[in-house]
């Protein structure tokens, strides 16, 4: 199953002209950035506020079982859409050239429990920069899962697939705390004053979201609190399962490649690119699908251009492939099916040590 | 950080009307006509978070054009009683991106944001000192908020005012300044068409010596392009008793390759010289200020921050900026003209 990818090796010339034909690419959609993709965005957001009026407004009838289910389903969707198609391509600051101060990726404070300032740190400049660099990107596996062969086998991952399935569950939390890096505090690296302090902004959001879906909400339904924060608490799970499902279809797929630490440092805009090329993969679908993803679809589009607007990414998507395929580079895509099954898989083969015969690690360790 | 975001109350609040706002001062268009050619005046009703305007003072107007915010600066010519609705007269230029949409493109009902009103060129309508007021096309503006004071108080002081326009056509308010004249003897108005079948002189010492040769006793307010106000005070400057002038200039051309300019860091009070050809995020570095800053290659947009004016350069395809307020990355940006940053 380890499929290996069949990249051709490129010449330092080669990879120099693959630069300057995708940095065109680029310029091109800069040029012709205006007022259709403000008025989408505008259009978006009116999106997010209309399906999240209409699901909170449902859940306060939900003691009526349909009001229930289809004001869940609302609300879900309503934190989908903010946290993929506004949020997460806001903050990568793909709509700064608008100038709207509500729209700037620095200061946009995104509807989850993570604080939107931990999240341009561990995913704007740690995941997009070293992109599944070993030990630099701590996306790859979150430090909770082993998805690549390369990654040190321990029993504890045996769990990971139960272990996967609850951190799907409660990725948002997952990502609320990620920065804190509670591992290091364990290991005995990080003081606890260090923690405390780092701890007070998170605490303070969570705080924020605690109490609009699991206590303001549900007071507001009066005898039906129950049941609006059953819908609210399952309208987050529905986000955080989607997200996490789509975020590893996007590094995890078979031919996803990852890359040891020697290769920063020395790179090139090329090389950059290759990186971003090689460890990345995308989900063919349909304008829906590209939507309900925030165009997280188009992974690869997205790694190469972070800051291009995400509705462009499908526009652009046939000249990118074009190129890959005159450079012989692999443009790893497949529907939703077939990559997220290969996540499945990484995270089913991986619970296991690389060599299965009994015996071998031992053998190895010895050797 | 709150239970609902200012944001989201601003989104539900525009459902009902499109300027209002709990955090920001929104201007409704309300009325829109020609006073000249391709000229309009605009009447805005703001929302309660406007403090209102003086006599002659100006209003910085921020609205998306193309997808893009833009900013520029109108006079008042309206005076201060009707509740706090203001009057701004936008001439429409040959390649004005926001003179056009404001013209032509924004509807009555939309919504503008507005900044606090500034400007300080005024002269209170009780003091008796005589005046000159010096108009250069749209110039007339910010002074006729003046007249129109000075109206409402009798024209304690004697006032004259010379207008220059290229055609008749492009005269504002020519008819209300002509009533004024007959209405007021202390008043007096004087046109001067620059392009007219028969045209009449720019503006000179000579011109405002013969046409008032009370000029020593008078204080001159001057208004106009930045060509009309030098010439403006080249000619009366030195015989006046006070001279005020403010001016409109064009966007600055882009500047000149390489030398240093001069970079404002607006937050710490700092200016810095830096080199033209260096990113920004290197050479401030380089003088010893501490940046936030990430992958230094125009990815991660940890760097950026709001440039407030000045223009840039991106690094890595060339593109010049506007120049208008908006957000650079420090790492793959360099200054082109002078800049101030919020930093």
């Amino acid at each position: 199953m380890e499929t290996i990818r069949n990249d051709r090796l490129l010449s330092q010339q080669e990879v120099a002209a693959l630069a300057e034909e995708l940095d065109a690419i680029r310029e091109s959609v800069l040029s012709d950035l205006g007022e259709v993709d403000a008025r989408y965005i505008r259009r978006t957001v009116a999106g997010v506020r209309w399906l999240g009026a209409l699901g909170r407004g449902l859940l306060f009838a939900g003691f009526f079982p349909p009001a229930f289910v289809v004001g869940t389903i609302l609300l879900g969707l309503s934190k989908i859409l903010e946290n993929m198609e506004v949020a997460h391509n806001v903050m990568h600051g793909q709509y700064d050239w608008m100038g709207d101060p509500a729209l700037r990726g620095q200061s946009y404070e995104w509807d989850i429990a993570g604080t939107s300032d931990n999240w341009r740190k561990t995913h704007n400049l740690q995941h997009h920069t070293y992109t599944n660099v070993r030990g630099m990107d701590d996306d790859l596996g979150y430090g909770l899962l082993r998805l690549f062969p390369e990654q040190r086998w321990r029993p504890y991952y045996l769990f990971q697939p139960l272990v996967a399935v609850i951190f799907a569950v409660l990725f948002e939390w997952g990502i609320a705390i990620q920065d804190l890096e509670l591992g290091r505090y364990f290991a005995g690296r990080k003081s606890g004053a260090q923690l405390a302090h780092e701890a007070k902004p998170v605490m303070r959001k969570i705080g924020v979201q605690v109490l609009r879906d699991y206590i303001v909400f549900p007071l507001l339904a009066g005898p039906y609190f129950l049941t609006v924060l059953a819908g609210n608490a399952i309208a987050n799970v529905i986000r955080n399962v989607w997200t996490y499902v789509v975020i590893f279809c996007g590094h995890f797929t078979a031919q996803a490649a990852t890359f040891p630490k020697s290769v920063v440092g020395s790179e090139s805009r090329g090389d950059w690119y290759l990186r971003q090329l090689q460890g990345s993969s995308n989900i063919s679908g349909g304008p829906w699908l590209h939507f309900w993803t925030g165009n997280l679809s188009h992974q690869i589009e997205h790694h190469l251009y972070p800051d291009l607007p995400g509705r462009r990414y499908a526009e652009i998507a046939p000249r990118v492939r074009e190129v890959c395929e005159r450079y012989g580079q692999v443009y790893n895509t497949g529907s939703f099916a077939r990559q997220f099954g290969q996540v499945v898989w990484r995270i089913l083969r991986y619970a296991l040590p690389n060599d299965l015969r009994l015996g071998a690690r031992r053998r190895t360790a010895g050797a | 950080m709150a239970i609902i975001s200012a944001d989201a109350l601003d989104f539900w609040l525009q459902q009902l009307n499109p300027a209002l706002s709990v955090s920001r001062t929104l201007a409704r268009l309300v009325a829109r006509s020609a006073v000249a050619h391709d000229t309009v005046q605009l009447t805005f009703a703001p929302n309660r978070a406007f403090r209102g305007t003086r006599p002659g003072q100006h209003i910085n107007l921020t609205a998306e054009v193309d997808g893009r915010r833009v900013t520029r600066c109108y006079s008042v010519t309206s005076l201060p009683q009707r509740g706090r609705r203001f009057d701004l007269v936008v001439k429409r230029l040959t390649h004005g991106r926001m003179s056009s949409f404001l013209t032509q493109r924004l509807r009555i009902g939309e919504a503008v944001e507005i900044g606090a009103a500034f400007g300080e060129m005024h002269a209170a309508p009780a003091d008796p000192t005589p005046r000159l007021l010096l108009a250069g096309g749209v110039g007339i503006t910010p002074l006729l908020a003046q007249i129109r004071e000075s109206a409402v108080a009798g024209f304690a002081a004697p006032t004259a005012l010379l207008y220059w326009a290229k055609r008749r056509a492009d005269l504002c308010f020519a008819a209300e300044l002509e009533a004024l004249q007959r209405q007021f003897p202390n008043f007096s108005v004087r046109f001067f068409l620059t392009q007219a079948e028969q045209p009449q002189p720019r503006i000179s010492e000579s011109l405002l010596l013969a046409q008032l040769p009370d000029l020593a006793s008078r204080s001159v307010f001057a208004c106009g392009p930045g060509g009309f106000v030098r010439e403006a005070g080249m000619a009366a400057q030195s015989h006046a008793l006070r001279f005020q002038s403010e001016s409109f200039e064009p966007l600055r051309a882009a500047a000149a390759e390489g030398g240093e300019v001069v970079v404002r860091l607006a937050r710490r009070g700092l200016d810095i010289s830096v080199p033209r050809g260096r990113t920004l995020l290197e050479a401030l570095e380089g003088q010893g200020v501490a940046l936030r800053s990430g992958c230094r290659m125009g990815i991660c947009n940890t760097c950026a921050c709001s440039s407030l004016g000045g223009r840039t350069r991106d690094l890595r395809s060339q593109a010049i900026s506007s120049g208008e307020p908006a957000s650079v990355r420090l790492c793959v940006s360099a200054a082109v003209t002078d800049l101030t940053l919020d930093l």
